[in-house]
């Protein structure tokens, strides 16, 4: 179950496509860079319909299904701080999650404000919509300390 | 300098200028060897350099496995700095360099001079700017370099854009369409002047087509609109020359410009200290040790040629340190070095010198994307290397490790060519997930700023200081780094990474 | 005493009255306001930008003349060859960068020698001196790197910083009781029995004397007083600023042989050792458009290369643009310096048209003159308590060792770099930020300390002088101005902090099913717009870019 009680983001199953079929990518699992030609005729997602042609391995073949089938991504974004030395924490995901959940991702990881300390590596948000994937500081922010000193100061002047 | 002086100068045998990946990787390579008086300079308040505002994956997976964001590659170094309890001072600018190697930093608790053995410059890139490329029409606020507007956005929580047009092709500029279209803007387009884009392939898909941003090649900004903020660009075609074509002029509105034309290593200290540059990579003429021409100075990292890669930076810091530990051990007269030229197709290489009786690392760059290529670096006969590859581009920085070759001159006269065992060492660092990870970072085209800065014909038959090209005093000895197409008869060999 | 006045009630103002208001905050007006300090007046200068120095005052060539351009008896000469030789104790009472280098006048053809000659002997008629011919050996030990067969030398020119010059006068002014008003454009003026009436964009101040010192609105400002038929056409000038590790080349301003239209364009050096390129000089009737163009690009360029050729595309720093106002008669032609008190139309009204250069050399001689003719008509009581010495900002970068160690442990703030380029000190920057005249602009802050003038413009410390012109000046930031009015840098913050627990927040506990081990705060958020598998906007990619959804 999610905090905020939605469902969790399913959009990521469908084709990135909107009218072709044919498409061609460049691969990046090795600098070869092979550009490989993707074609599906039947049109729609089922791994055994897609054809690829200019892929100099197998791993490159396995990429592009991956992604005609099922791009996924991480994603690195910010959250605000409070009562840190500084005002902005960096976070990613842990897992890539399907390209389109991305948008909800990062509105969701936009709504939460985080209270210092925040040490790198810390997880922030677990199982971000239901999506397998954690959100994780990749920052340390110490807790700002001015604030506190003043409080000292006043209380023992009181 | 008057006596008073002379008694606040302290001794450091190695003062880092830069806590960045390069100054970083630095430190703790020498402290591991067992240098101990050494200091780290760094201006900001906190180590990392330009990492802490790379928000982004894509670091470390050459060198630890894993994709992290630049933060965190950062925080490799810097946890085990404290931990070694290394010497260094945030918030603390070098402000000068002699060539005697006297160092002046100013802090807040005042001047402090250091008399050191060696320094090593790591102190990176600035960007090529607007009034650099001197871009016509008005200079209203609203036009950023992609670095700024990501500092803005990353560190200082400033949000500059709304309405974005990017100008280059560069990884810094298709991060930042990245980051800016998660940030609620709305990126209209990427124009890029050359007809090949600079940034990588997973970039372009993962930055712009995952975000609907098109990528218009050929294309230039030739006026910026605005007095107060910016209002809109005009855009137009370039002919193969770079140069506007008329009649093709488009004007979009927008209230940002981002641009990411170039990086340029920041050399003002190195200048003052009296280090020769290299007018190509606008960094340090080094030898095999990234020692420059001021003994005892060296350099790594992007103020000597910019990098693709951050894990890259740090080995070749690693390397430096490691030279530096022999420099201060055995203290020997600079040797002959034999220069290397770039030949035709080759923009630049790093080294541009070496000795030859030691193993050293090549790195260079390609003028323009080429396929079915062989490389070969030979010194008059001698072959010392020949790589064939199926793709090259300017985008990606090659590099090779070059056998000593001084000795078997002597001895054998025959070619060292690489083993089969420095063959896998190598092929290990371009590791399918080393690859895979370059693509999310910066990755300048020096070529492509180059060529866009020659929109006067005049001017293109001279480098950047003014030399003309063609030099027609070669020395007695030299090293040629050539590329050649592989013919389509010739075959390409199993030679495929 | 002078911080911006935009705190002061509008009621307030509107019941003050002024005896003398400078329309204009240039460098003309500027020195006017300073020169009138000598006497004891209620003085107030109206500025439309929010800085001082924005338009034709700080767009130029920062050259000081000799003198010997001009015709002999002209405004312009007079008060060009009074204000260089005041020069060198100007600059040192107002602490402003001025070096009298002198400059050259460049010929190659016996036309050029001829003409060169008629200039030595208009500039001595016209009072200026230390002129004389250099041939080709002499010109060249000069200045290495300069093409040309001869040159006249003016022994008495030099270069001065027409910024700093600028704001020395006005932060003098203010320092003797002149109130600047910024962001005070003059919309209307009426004539009332004691004085004038001059509305602004905010305010109506009331006045017994108006000066318009409006340089490049000088004819609309004439208008409104009742002073019609001043034709004033602009001259456009655009310039590329370079690299300042050219400045040890260049020891003097280069400039060609002179016509009476055009100056040529000059290769320039500037006090901070950047060399500058320019003007290019076209008349225009749109005085408010600063553009630079492609095609003058390329001529200064290709004119600069057959003058002084040390110089690569590589060097370029940046490039800007100015315009000159210049008054012309019915026939265009450019008419001396007019500077007028019409009794019968406008009486108590000093009218400057056409106060191009030598405006900037000759800005006290013309604050001089201008007080004359009013002195004329009215007696001021003199100031005793007038202070005519002004401090700039003690810059870091130029002291010796001994006295930057001793600045920063006076000031630590003198201790922190944030400009490295130009090295430019915290402390520095905020003496900028609290500047006597209450700018507030980021270019504010570099025309101040040079901040953002090198190699990386800004792209280093731009984020740190934000922060600190948003902290010590309390300034939003949507309202931070990078430099004229409606120029905001920011939109907003990246990430709002939400205050603890006001606004719809739900506190998220620690170690929850969906949070981890770090205590957070979910709040609405906001949507982003355009995603992935959005619609594409409505460019379609050219031929050459990869087919794509």
């Amino acid at each position: 179950m999610t905090v905020s009680g939605r469902e969790p983001c399913t959009k990521g199953n469908r084709l990135q496509t909107t009218a072709e079929r044919v498409r061609t990518l460049t691969c990046i699992i090795c600098p070869n860079g092979c550009e490989i030609r993707a074609e599906n005729k039947a049109g729609e997602k089922e791994a055994a319909d897609w054809r690829f042609e200019g892929a100099l391995c197998p791993r490159g073949e396995k990429y592009a299904l991956q992604e005609m089938t099922d791009p996924r991504r991480t994603i690195a974004t910010s959250a605000a701080v409070r009562g840190g030395e500084e005002p902005l924490v960096s976070l990613r995901l842990t897992e890539p999650i399907p390209l389109g959940c991305v948008r909800e991702a990062a509105e969701e990881i936009h709504r939460y404000t985080l209270i210092a300390p925040i040490h790198a590596g810390d997880v922030v948000i677990r199982n971000l919509l239901g999506l397998g994937s954690d959100v994780i500081a990749t920052r340390t922010v110490k807790a700002a300390v001015k604030a506190v000193q003043a409080c000292t100061v006043r209380e023992e002047m009181s | 300098m008057n006596e008073k002086n002379m008694q606040n100068v302290r001794n450091v045998d190695v003062l880092i200028v830069g806590g960045g990946p390069a100054g970083l990787a630095a430190a703790l390579r020498l402290w591991e060897k067992g240098i101990r008086n050494i200091l780290l300079v760094e201006r900001e308040k906190r180590l990392g350099g330009i990492l802490r505002q790379c928000i982004h994956d894509g670091f470390g997976l050459a060198r630890f496995g894993e994709s992290l964001s630049g933060p965190e590659y950062a925080g490799r170094f810097t946890e085990k700095l404290e931990e070694y309890g290394i010497p260094f001072l945030t918030d603390a600018a070098v402000y000068q360099i002699t060539p005697e190697k006297i160092v002046t930093v100013v802090t807040k608790k005042g001047l402090l001079t250091f008399q050191t053995k060696a320094v090593i410059l790591a102190m990176g890139c600035r960007e090529r700017t607007q009034g650099a490329l001197a871009i016509p029409g008005e200079r209203p606020a609203g036009v950023f370099t992609a670095g700024t507007a990501q500092a803005y956005m990353n560190l200082y929580n400033r949000m500059p854009a709304r309405e974005v047009v990017i100008l280059g092709s560069g990884d810094i500029g298709l991060i930042m369409a990245r980051r800016l279209t998660l940030e609620g803007a709305h990126v209209h387009a990427v124009f890029e002047i050359q007809p090949y884009p600079s940034g990588l392939a997973r970039n372009l898909q993962q930055c712009l087509r995952d975000y609907g941003i098109p990528l218009y090649l050929s294309h230039t900004v030739t006026e910026i609109h605005g007095s107060s903020r910016l209002e809109g660009v005009t855009v137009s075609e370039v002919d193969e020359h770079l140069r506007p074509v008329p009649g093709t002029e488009q004007y979009i509105a927008c209230d940002t410009l981002i641009l990411s034309a170039g990086l340029i290593p920041e050399n003002e200290l190195s200048l003052e200290a009296g280090v020769i540059l290299d007018p190509r990579t606008k960094g340090a003429v080094v030898d095999e040790h990234l020692q420059t021409s001021v003994p005892g100075i060296y350099a790594a990292g992007n103020v000597l040629h910019v990098h693709d890669l951050a894990d890259y930076v740090s080995e070749e810091a690693e390397l430096l340190a490691d030279a530096v530990v022999s420099g201060l051990q055995e203290n020997d007269a600079q040797e002959e070095k034999i220069p290397i030229r770039a030949g035709e197709g080759i923009h630049h290489t790093v080294p541009q010198k070496t000795g030859g009786r030691e193993p050293f690392l090549l790195s260079f760059r390609v003028t323009r994307p080429m396929q079915d290529v062989e490389i070969v670096v030979r010194l008059a006969d001698q072959v010392l290397l020949r790589k064939r590859r199926k793709r090259v581009v300017p985008a990606e920085m090659l590099r090779f490790p070059i056998q000593p070759f001084l000795n078997a001159v002597q001895k054998s006269g025959e070619a060292e060519v690489e083993s089969p065992s420095e063959y896998r060492n190598r092929a290990a660092q371009e590791s399918p997930s080393g690859y895979r990870n370059r693509a999310a970072q910066e990755s300048p085209s020096r070529h492509r700023n180059r060529a866009a800065q020659e929109s006067i014909p005049e001017n293109r038959n001279r480098t950047e200081d003014g030399m003309c090209e063609e030099n027609s005093d070669r020395p007695a000895q030299e090293i040629v780094v050539e590329i050649r197409k592989i013919m389509p008869d010739e075959g390409f060999g199993k030679e495929v990474e | 005493m002078g911080v911006q006045e935009a705190s002061q009630n509008k009621e307030q103002l509107s019941l003050e009255r002024f005896d003398v208001l400078v329309i204009g905050g240039g460098v003309v007006g500027s020195a006017i306001a300073r020169e009138l300090c000598r006497y004891r007046l209620r003085l107030g200068v109206l500025e439309k930008n929010p800085d001082v120095c924005m338009e034709t005052s700080g767009r130029n060539t920062g050259v000081c003349h000799g003198g010997f351009a001009y015709d002999t008896g002209s405004l312009k000469a007079k008060l060009c060859v009074e204000g260089n030789r005041m020069m060198d104790s100007l600059s040192k009472e107002l602490d402003f960068p001025f070096r009298r280098c002198g400059k050259v006048l460049v010929g190659n053809t016996r036309e050029d020698y001829e003409r060169l000659l008629e200039v030595i002997a208009q500039g001595e008629k016209n009072g200026a001196s230390n002129m004389r011919m250099i041939d080709e050996e002499e010109l060249h030990r000069l200045i290495p790197g300069v093409i040309g067969k001869f040159a006249m030398l003016s022994g008495n020119s030099g270069i001065l910083d027409p910024f700093q010059m600028t704001i020395a006068l006005a932060e003098n002014a203010v320092q003797n009781g002149a109130r600047y008003f910024l962001e005070r454009e003059v919309t209307g003026i009426r004539q009332t029995e004691e004085g004038y009436l001059v509305e602004t964009s905010r305010e109506t101040f009331r006045t017994r004397w108006v000066i318009n010192s409006a340089g490049l609105n000088c004819a609309k400002i004439s208008e409104m007083l009742g002073i019609r038929g001043h034709r004033v056409i602009g001259s456009k000038d655009d310039y590329i600023l370079l690299d300042n590790r050219l400045g040890k080349d260049l020891p003097m301003p280069i400039y060609t042989v002179p016509s009476n239209t055009y100056m040529g364009i000059h290769v320039t050096i500037t006090t901070d050792g950047n060399v500058l390129l320019g003007p290019t000089a076209q008349d225009t009737e749109n005085l408010s458009w600063y553009g630079v163009e492609q095609k003058n690009l390329d001529f200064l360029y290709k004119a600069a290369m057959d003058l002084w050729p040390n110089f690569t595309r590589a060097d370029y720093i940046r490039t800007y643009s100015g315009i000159l106002p210049k008054w012309i008669d019915g026939n265009g032609k450019i008419q001396d310096f007019c500077i007028e008190i019409r009794d019968d139309i406008a009486p108590r009204a000093v009218n400057l048209v056409g106060i191009e250069s030598p405006g900037l050399t000759a800005s006290v001689a013309i604050a001089r003159h201008v007080i004359r003719m009013m002195q004329e008509r009215e007696r001021f009581p003199g100031n005793e308590s007038f202070d005519p010495v002004r401090h700039g900002i003690v810059r870091f970068a130029e002291q010796e060792p001994q006295v930057q160690a001793g600045l920063i442990e006076e000031n630590p703030d003198y201790g922190q770099l944030v400009c490295r380029c130009q090295k430019v000190t915290r402390a520095e920057l905020l003496q900028a930020v609290h500047n006597p005249l209450g700018v507030r602009t980021l270019t504010g802050l570099k025309v101040r300390t040079r901040a953002m003038m090198g190699r990386c413009q800004g792209g280093y410390c731009q984020m740190r002088l934000t922060q600190m012109l948003e902290e010590e000046l309390k300034i939003p930031e949507k309202e931070i101005l990078y430099s004229r009015p409606g120029s905001p840098l920011f939109f907003g913050k990246v990430r709002e902090i939400a205050d603890t627990g006001n606004n719809g927040t739900e506190k998220a506990e620690a170690g929850n099913a969906q949070n981890g081990n770090t205590e957070s705060e979910r709040g609405k958020g906001m949507d982003i717009g355009r995603m992935p598998g959005d619609k594409r906007n409505s460019m379609e990619p050219v031929p050459g870019e990869e087919a794509h959804s």
